[in-house]
């Protein structure tokens, strides 16, 4: 190994930076690895994700259902795919990339016309496994 | 310019924002958050260290002398990369901060990593513009060699090993592709080893000897990262063995040319 020259030594404030750094680094990377360490020997259910109805709207002789997909299990699920049916056999189909577990992933089916207070039956109709 | 630590910490952080933006701004990487092997994270997120601190030893963001120096600039850039991507991510609205804290510090974790290798080898990046005058680099003897081209290859396999073109370029490929591209791949890595020069080179006067020294274990540590990125990825699941061989060899390709590169940036 070639020679080097002689330690570039940090005095004050500066190793006082290098030292908080350093610090902050090791937080960071333990913290990471808690966090991942412990998600991995957690709980493994399946997804479980059920849609519900939080708003509607009429915008431009449409109505518009503002829904929200949940996922009350453990594992993420991909592709998730909610369809919206009224009485009148109107359909209306989102599809949502990722729910994570115990996450939420707001989405927005369009209707045509006005559809009052109709009931809009939601249905999960499937995802995959990431 | 002068060399203070504070300087130098600058210089890190533009070091992580360059080798960080190409993954920062790929869809998959943020997908891999939501859905990546825990245990995988976690061995990938404790072999960072190690990698980083090696890398501290070779480059750094600043010049540094001693272990201890090392391994304080190692934690450092690891801050930098984690800090970066988070903010980064944040910035480009790729953090929802209603998920749950583990989908957050997976989707930045993994970013961080790369990231932080931007930050230590930031001294190296600014060449030329009063980050490196080269004067005080510590020569890698064999071993090393072949550690920087494991940190170079690890480098650019990550940042296509996510996307879906990898399998399905190995999908599309035939035996004659293969062959010809494990060809293409020991070739380019031999030219670009033989030309630009390894530490200790002198002492090889041909290409034979560099092909056996430097060649073929280069492209046997760049298969190798390129099968261990793929697994860390999940993207080895459900494949027959001919197809995690075939997406190992298409790995290969930007692997081989991250080992052989690395030597010009460290």
């Amino acid at each position: 190994m070639a020679g080097r020259t002689a330690t570039q030594g940090l005095t004050g404030p500066e190793r006082a930076l290098q030292i908080a750094m350093a610090a902050s680094g090791a937080i960071l990377l333990v913290g990471a690895l808690v966090v991942t360490v412990r998600g991995a020997i957690g709980p493994h259910n399946p997804a479980v994700v059920e849609v519900v109805e939080r708003q509607r709207d009429v915008q431009s002789r449409r109505t518009i259902v503002e829904i929200e997909a949940i996922n009350r299990g453990d594992a993420t699920a991909a592709s998730v795919v909610v369809v919206g049916r009224t009485s009148g056999d109107q359909t209306a189909t989102a599809t949502l990339d990722y729910v994570p577990g115990h996450s939420r992933r707001a989405a927005t089916l369009a209707f045509a016309g006005d559809l009052g207070s109709a009931p809009v039956s939601l249905q999960v109709e499937g995802w995959i496994d990431p | 310019m002068g060399s203070g630590y504070a300087e130098g910490l600058a210089r890190a952080c533009g070091g992580a924002l360059i080798f960080g933006f190409p993954l920062l701004m790929t869809m998959e990487m943020w997908a891999l958050g939501f859905h990546m092997d825990r245990w995988r994270l976690a061995l990938f997120l404790a072999l960072g260290l190690p990698l980083v601190l090696g890398l501290a030893y070779y480059a750094g963001f600043r010049r540094a002398k001693g272990g201890l120096n090392d391994l304080l600039d190692a934690l450092a850039a690891l801050a930098v990369g984690f800090g970066v991507s988070l903010v980064m991510m944040s910035l480009l609205g790729l953090i929802d901060w209603a998920d749950p804290l583990e989908i957050t510090v997976s989707m930045v974790a993994l970013q961080a990593v790369p990231a932080a290798m931007g930050a230590v080898l930031a001294r190296k990046q600014f060449a030329g513009a009063g980050g490196d005058d080269g004067e005080d680099d510590r020569p890698a003897q064999y071993g090393g060699e072949l550690f920087l081209m494991a940190a170079g290859a690890l480098f650019l396999a990550f940042n296509v090993a996510p996307t879906e073109e990898m399998v399905l370029i190995a999908y599309k490929m035939t035996a004659f592709h293969t062959v010809a591209l494990i060809l293409a791949s020991l070739m380019l890595l031999h030219l670009l080893v033989y030309r630009l020069g390894f530490a200790g080179q002198e002492a090889y006067e041909g290409h034979r000897a560099a092909f056996l020294e430097f060649t073929l274990p280069g492209f046997a540590i760049a298969l190798l990262v390129s099968l261990y990125v793929l697994w860390t990825f999940g993207r080895l699941e459900g494949l027959a063995l001919h197809e995690v061989v075939s997406t190992m060899i298409v790995l290969g390709l930007p692997a081989s040319l991250g080992a052989a590169l690395a030597r010009l940036v460290v």
